[in-house]
């Protein structure tokens, strides 16, 4: 069996003080939905992207420090950025230093193409720029992107930003030219390939540009931007969603031969009218019984003579790429990917859907029935756990689940995050509601 | 340059510090080395080999950038370079960390000769250990059994703790990083090696491995990395073995864990449910997803794999062994298929009634208990519920629940350590426990032990009322072990009056009734009705009635004539006649259109059942052993062939053939009826896990007796009959018509000259004269000859136990007893029917007359047998002079109120019947011993029939109580009148 990519990484968790901080006020009490929007506004404090490319930078000019090199913009971040991307961009200094200003006030944030150029500012390599990428937007390199695999390759190579997008050019002409149709009868058929698979070969396979067209020439087919595995989780929670008593059938066939007296065809019609009564829902039954969670959908951000709202910089984090019915659709048909916010969403949503320990549970097969209420038992087993306990083992599977589909791991610097990470807290706090409805109610208070 | 490593062939020779290497074969290719089995010769003995391994570090570079040149040195273009580097120092790093601990540890650590730069890499000459890799087994290996693969985690367990006492961790623990070995198990592969002093510093790369890589590994989170790291990877490596597949996310990230180890896994099928537990409970907490959660060293997982070996072999005296044992023993032997109705409890000594859940927290907690109740009230299916509860599910924390049904005790001679020895009986020992005494002396320590605050086994003995007489030994036992720190006791008994002499500091409990409520929701619930008689419904609050009331419904749920039969019931030997009576029309109706069948339904039910209650009834048990219940068998089996028991019950007249037709023989016979009628279809008998036999129920003895009684009765009484009247016991055999007798006759009205009999009737009526006098005639003779034994001269010389005067008796009663019926006149079929048609004839008390030869024949068959082995045995115990004569009193005091009747009975009679008749044997009677005195105190004929009637009826009372008086004196006359 060959190994898997060899991890490298620092010896201490990166909890910088923000993290530290914000996790802290989520882990410390069980707050109600009201003391974490107060927390949220007062005590906790928002990795912003001027944290997280101040703290970058910061590590850029140490290592020029340390290979003696001299420091052109001697700790001005702004000056730095607008230098180096009105370069790479062929734009004005003006126009550069106004978007790094928006950037940095927390206006908007940067588009991809512009963090990559970032990227080859700081002389980041691959993973640093991942992380980069990962801390201000959705998602690190996307390796099933030919264009990002080009930046990633460039970046792995220490090429400057003008070479690579020299190069990328002329690969992406090529990958046009030769590009193969990955059709929906060859997806059917053959096993489908995902992006970490990709990844990896990219990794072990790709070291000269040589190495790099024939990658390219080799699996042509199977790039796209959508996120494989991610998609195929994304279709099996909304399938959930829009028909959730679906796999409640065997659970209802056991519930009624344990509890009523009916016969096999009498339990069979039983199940059948349960069935009726519980249609599948469209999708945009689900967005509004599920996903809406008291989001507003329009996006206008002044407070007019009409009553329009002026959003609070939470409100604008949380409303940020919240999943409409189009994007929704969009996902469902592979038009965009799909996106981390969604898939958490998702994930928090369908918690209480995951009904395989009640599908297969025959009872004679189950070697843990009459067990689940037993104190001592669940102690042994190292499943008693407090709140935080629940919650730290809640993060670590969520962490796993998100990392597994490409997605960086949730960050308490950031404020949707740490709506989740309450979320995951406060579900088991002794209180009745799951994760989503948790959710949906600290939800509820920011924007009524 | 191609992308496929060019590995060395077989005879390449390499030369490696001095020393010149043959290659022989490649042992195996991993993602950074190639391993080659390789000889050289031994310098002092050149013929000989020495066998090794040689590791080269060879990278595999899916581009070829890391190639063999044309000279047989390892290259790389400049692209791989920093690659090559680094896979250089994690050769460097895991050969440091393998020497380091052979330093320690050589015969733990795999062997590692040297190692050299050489050919443009580096080389490690190892040691050849034999063995195999885990992955190569288990992808080669049909199925582990769970056994063998607790063997094996401890083999890799005792690899991991060499790292771990070293304060290493070894990162990457996967199956084919695991070479097994007969006696231990190797890891290798220590690349990713880590000293746990080295965690603060510097940056690290490790490898994660798809399956077997801990969530801290994954997410890179270096903090968290600790000894619960590597343990979270042989959990992994365990979960692999155990289902086959390697974990993945679902299992990880959507809490499919648990779904994923089912019991019915193949390597959990056949293993005890405790050991099925424990391996699943090893898997579950060493697969947590915080570390602090796993177990933390790897001393603490071993400690659950030896707790897993234990169990399976289920050998000694431990709390899974015991409780895995009465799992199976309840498995084997409880078939509830009626659900358990909760009964309330009452505490004798709390005056409050208790829950059964509160009743056994009382007894995890220590308590003895004496559970008293009626026969069919519970008793045995509350425990059995306990029982139930307690096997579903092993749980450590908990007390184990040893059942013991008494009733075998029957049978084991007055034993010591009879609870023990049944306890023991049914655990496996390993060969180390030898004997008994051993044994013994383990199970003590057990009883003294608790855990978590709970003892250690609580005993469920079930029916001390059913023990047998000498039950001194086990009484002492109950009161020892209930004197044990660890131990409780909850004892059935019918009453709780064995507390008065015995089972010290007991509470009595005693299960209640069910109340009306309850039996009429029970009712709802299976769909039958609620009686509306009031008797009836106080009877259904015995939960065995209720059973069997729902059965007699169940089985003729439309018949109207059920109905009116069930609410006439009143007693529950009236309502297990009812059921025993629709159980065999159920079976006829089943069995419809084989009346062979059919028959042998009826003949077991009629006769060999009643014939097995009898059985038990005679030997005071209520456990038949399988000899004692074959004989049974085959005595009814032979009876079939027996022309007198066919005449007596002629449905089996002529049809032994068809009965017994594929019934060769009476073992068969045993097998059809015994095992596949009574035990398995009909489920009246119930098997022990010792082999004997019991009824269903013990109240079904005493009807079941009856009706043994009754089938002997008649059956003596036809063995009687049918021989010519010979000879004569009659006193005074002329009749002689007396005058004065006529008179009295005519003065009472009796005799009326207006109605006449037909001739007919006339003709029935003299022939049942003659045939009622004749049989009166043998009843005196009888009577007569007891009297004369209790009335004997010598009487006062057998009351002193006078040996001469004893042995007269005895030659009295032998005389008494060779008298038979062989002048019984048998009251022809067709007297009977002419008596019949004549209305108000009183045809009851006419046959009862007819039939007190017989009646009386019966009794002294008992009865003077009785009072010969009372009186005259040497083993007698009646001893005394006072119990004597009031041994004699009470068989005299019977013998005259019998007579008493039988001469009311003849007064009645006499009156129907022609003047000329009633006096012929008025007159016949009036001298004979034994009616006289009442000829000369009751005015016979001059009576109008109501006095009559007092008359009989104070009569009967008054055999009633003599009757009553006999049993009190032990005299064996149930079945008599």
């Amino acid at each position: 069996m060959t190994k898997e990519n060899n991890l490298k990484f620092d010896s201490e968790r990166e909890y910088t003080y923000i993290s530290s901080n914000n996790l802290t006020g989520i882990k410390s009490e069980a707050l109600s939905p009201e003391e974490l929007i107060k927390f949220m506004e007062n005590g906790f404090i928002c990795r912003t992207f001027k944290d997280t490319i101040a703290q970058f930078y910061t590590e850029y000019e140490k290592e020029k420090r340390e290979k003696c090199e001299e420091q052109e913009y001697k700790g001005d971040v702004k000056r730095f950025l607008s230098g180096k991307l009105s370069d790479m961009a062929q734009i004005s200094y003006d126009s550069m230093s106004r978007n790094v200003r928006n950037w940095m006030n927390g206006v908007n944030v940067p588009h991809r193409e512009q963090l990559f150029q970032m990227c080859f500012a700081l002389e980041l390599d691959e993973r640093r720029a991942s992380q980069l990428l990962a801390s201000i937007s959705d998602t690190g390199i996307h390796y099933r992107n030919p264009e990002e695999l080009v930046y990633a390759f460039g970046l792995r190579q220490r090429m400057s930003y003008g070479e690579t997008l020299q190069l990328k050019n002329e690969v992406m002409e090529q990958y046009a030219q030769n590009r193969k149709p990955s059709s929906s009868s060859k997806e059917n058929k053959e096993v489908k390939v995902y992006t970490r698979q990709i990844q990896r070969k990219f990794l072990d396979e790709v070291h000269t540009v040589e190495d790099l067209k024939q990658f390219f020439d080799e699996n042509n087919a199977v790039f796209g931007k959508i996120h494989e595995a991610a998609y195929d989780e994304f279709m099996r929670m909304i399938k959930l969603l829009q028909n959730p008593e679906a796999d409640f059938e065997a659970y209802w066939m056991q519930y009624l031969k344990e509890n009523t007296k009916y016969t096999e065809e009498e339990r069979q019609k039983e199940v059948e009218k349960i069935k009726q009564d519980l249609k599948k829902k469209s999708v945009e039954e689900v967005i509004e019984e599920y996903l809406r969670m008291y989001v507003p959908q329009n996006t206008s951000r002044k407070n007019t003579s009409e009553g329009k709202r002026n959003y609070t910089y939470l409100q604008r984090v949380i409303k940020k790429n919240w999943p409409s019915e189009s994007t929704i659709s969009k996902m469902k048909t592979k038009e965009m990917d799909v996106s981390r916010k969604v898939l958490l969403l998702l994930f928090l949503l369908t918690e209480e859907f995951e009904v395989s320990d009640l599908i297969n549970r025959e009872k004679e097969d189950d070697i843990f029935s009459d067990l689940d209420d037993d104190d001592e038992y669940l102690n042994d087993l190292g499943e008693m756990e407090d709140a935080n306990d629940r919650m730290e083992r809640r993060i670590v599977q969520l962490n796993l689940f998100l990392e597994a589909y490409g997605m960086n791991q949730l960050d308490p610097g950031s404020a949707f995050d740490c709506f989740v990470l309450y979320a995951l807290k406060a579900s088991y706090d002794g209180a009745e509601d799951n994760m989503g409805e948790r959710f949906k109610s600290v939800l509820k208070l920011l924007f009524e | 340059m191609g992308n496929i490593r060019s590995l060395r062939k077989n005879g390449d020779k390499l030369i490696l510090g001095g020393c010149t290497y043959t290659i022989k074969d490649v042992e195996g290719c991993g993602g950074n080395s190639v391993v080659y089995h390789a000889i050289y010769n031994d310098n002092l003995n050149r013929e000989l080999q020495h066998e090794v391994l040689i590791k080269e570090l060879y990278p595999y570079h899916p581009r070829g950038g890391i190639y063999r040149d044309e000279n047989g040195n390892i290259s790389y273009v400049s692209e791989a370079e920093e690659y090559m580097q680094n896979c250089k120092m994690r050769f460097k790093q895991g050969n440091e960390i393998n020497l380091r601990l052979l330093q320690t540890l050589p015969s733990q650590i795999s062997g590692n000769v040297n190692s050299y730069e050489a050919y443009g890499t580096y080389y490690s000459v190892l040691t050849v250990h034999g063995g195999q890799n885990l992955e190569n087994v288990l992808e080669t290996t049909d199925s582990l059994s769970l056994r063998e693969a607790a063997k094996i985690m401890e083999k890799v367990l005792d690899a991991v703790e060499i790292f771990h006492e070293n304060e290493m961790l070894h990162l990457d623990i996967s199956p084919d990083n695991i070479i097994l070995l007969p006696e231990q198990a190797f890891l290798i592969d220590y690349n990713s090696v880590w000293s746990v002093s080295d965690k603060h510093n510097g940056v690290f790369s490790f490898c994660e491995k798809e399956g077997y890589s801990a969530p801290e590994i994954r997410l890179c989170d270096a903090g968290k990395i600790s000894y619960a790291t590597d343990i979270y990877s042989v959990c992994a490596v365990f979960y692999r073995i155990l289902t086959g597949n390697k974990l993945t996310d679902n299992e990880i990230i959507r809490n499919g864990l648990k779904s994923s180890l089912r019991a019915n896994l193949s390597i959990f099928r056949g293993e005890p449910n405790s050991a099925v537990l424990k391996a699943a409970q090893i898997v579950i907490k060493g697969l947590q997803m915080l570390p602090e959660k796993r177990y933390q060293s790897v001393a603490a997982l071993r400690r659950e794999f030896d707790e897993l070996l234990l169990r399976i072999e289920g050998k000694g005296i431990s709390h899974s062994a015991i409780w895995e044992s009465s799992r199976n023993i309840y498995r084997k032997t409880v078939h509830c298929d009626t659900s358990y109705i909760l009964q309330d409890i009452q505490n004798s000594y709390m005056m409050k009634q208790i829950s059964g859940n509160e009743l056994y927290s009382d007894l995890k907690d220590r308590s003895k208990v004496l559970l008293k109740g009626s026969g069919g009230m519970g008793k045995t299916r509350f425990m059995e519920e306990l029982w139930k509860n307690n096997v579903r599910q092993y749980r450590e924390a908990e007390p184990v629940v040893w059942f013991v049904p008494l009733k075998e005790y029957q049978y084991t001679a007055n034993e010591t350590a009879f609870i023990r020895k049944h306890l023991l009986k049914h655990l496996c020992f390993s060969t180390e426990s030898i004997g008994t005494g051993e044994s013994l002396h383990e199970l003590e320590q057990f009883f003294n032990g608790k855990r978590r605050g709970n003892v250690n086994i609580i005993f469920l003995l079930d029916g001390l009322n059913e023990t047998g007489t000498d039950r001194e030994k086990l009484l002492r036992e109950i009161e020892e072990l209930s004197a044990k720190e660890g131990v409780s006791v909850l004892v059935t008994e019918r009453s709780d009056e064995v507390l008065t002499y015995g089972l010290q500091g007991f509470q009595s409990v005693e299960l209640l009734p069910l109340d009306q409520e309850k039996v009429r929701q029970e009712t709802e619930k299976m769909q039958i009705p609620y009686p509306a008689d009031k008797r009836m419904q106080n009877l259904l609050g015995n939960p065995m009635m209720l059973e069997l009331y729902a059965k007699v419904c169940g089985l003729r749920k439309d018949s109207s004539e059920t109905q009116e039969e069930i609410m006439s019931i009143s007693s529950p030997e009236q309502l297990i006649q009812l059921y025993l009576g629709q159980l065999l029309k159920y079976q006829l109706r089943v069995h419809s259109g084989k009346p062979g069948i059919q028959l042998c339904s009826k003949y077991i039910l009629n006769h060999m059942l009643p014939d097995i209650a009898g059985e038990m009834k005679k030997k005071n048990k209520t456990l038949l052993s399988v000899d004692e219940v074959y004989k049974i068998a085959q005595k009814n089996y032979s009876n079939l062939y027996k022309k007198e028991f066919c005449k007596t019950f002629p449905e089996y007249l002529g049809k032994s053939r068809i009965m017994l037709d594929r019934i060769a023989d009476a073992s068969e016979w045993f097998d059809f009826a015994i095992e596949e009628h009574l035990t398995g279809e009909l489920g009246l008998l119930v098997k022990t896990g010792n082999g004997y036999y019991g009824l269903v129920h013990d109240n079904f003895i005493k009807y079941l007796t009856e009706a043994s009684e009754h089938n002997r009765t008649v059956y003596r009484k036809r063995q009687r009959r049918g021989t010519i009247l010979k000879g004569t016991a009659i006193t005074g055999a002329c009749v002689i018509l007396s005058l004065s007798v006529i008179c009295i006759l005519h003065k009472t009205g009796i005799i009326s000259d207006d109605k006449g009999p037909s001739e007919e009737e006339q003709r029935i009526l003299k022939r049942a004269a003659a045939c009622m006098q004749m049989n009166l005639g043998i009843f005196s003779g009888f009577v007569s000859d007891q009297k004369s034994v209790l009335e004997m001269d010598e009487i006062e010389g057998v009351l002193n136990q006078d040996s001469t005067a004893v042995e007269e008796m005895e030659n009295r009663i032998d005389i008494a007893l060779s008298k038979d019926l062989d002048n019984y006149s048998e009251l022809k079929p067709e007297v009977r029917d002419g008596l019949i048609e004549i209305s108000d004839f009183p045809i009851t008390e006419y046959v009862d007359l007819c039939d007190a030869p017989v009646d009386m024949s019966d009794f002294m068959e008992s009865a003077l047998v009785d009072l010969k082995e009372k009186m005259c045995s040497q083993d007698s115990v009646y001893r005394e002079y006072e119990d004597r004569k009031a041994l004699v009193e009470v068989y005299e005091g019977y013998l005259n109120a019998y007579t008493e009747f039988i001469f009311y009975e003849l007064d009645y009679v006499s009156n129907f019947l022609l003047p000329e008749q009633a006096a012929e044997i008025l007159d016949a009677n009036q001298y004979s011993r034994v009616f006289r005195n009442y000829f000369k105190t009751v005015q016979i004929g001059n009576q109008d029939i109501e006095s009559i009637r007092r008359g009989m009826e104070s009569a009967d009372k008054k055999l009633r109580a003599a009757k009553a008086e006999m049993l009190s004196w032990n005299y064996n006359i149930e079945g008599v009148k």
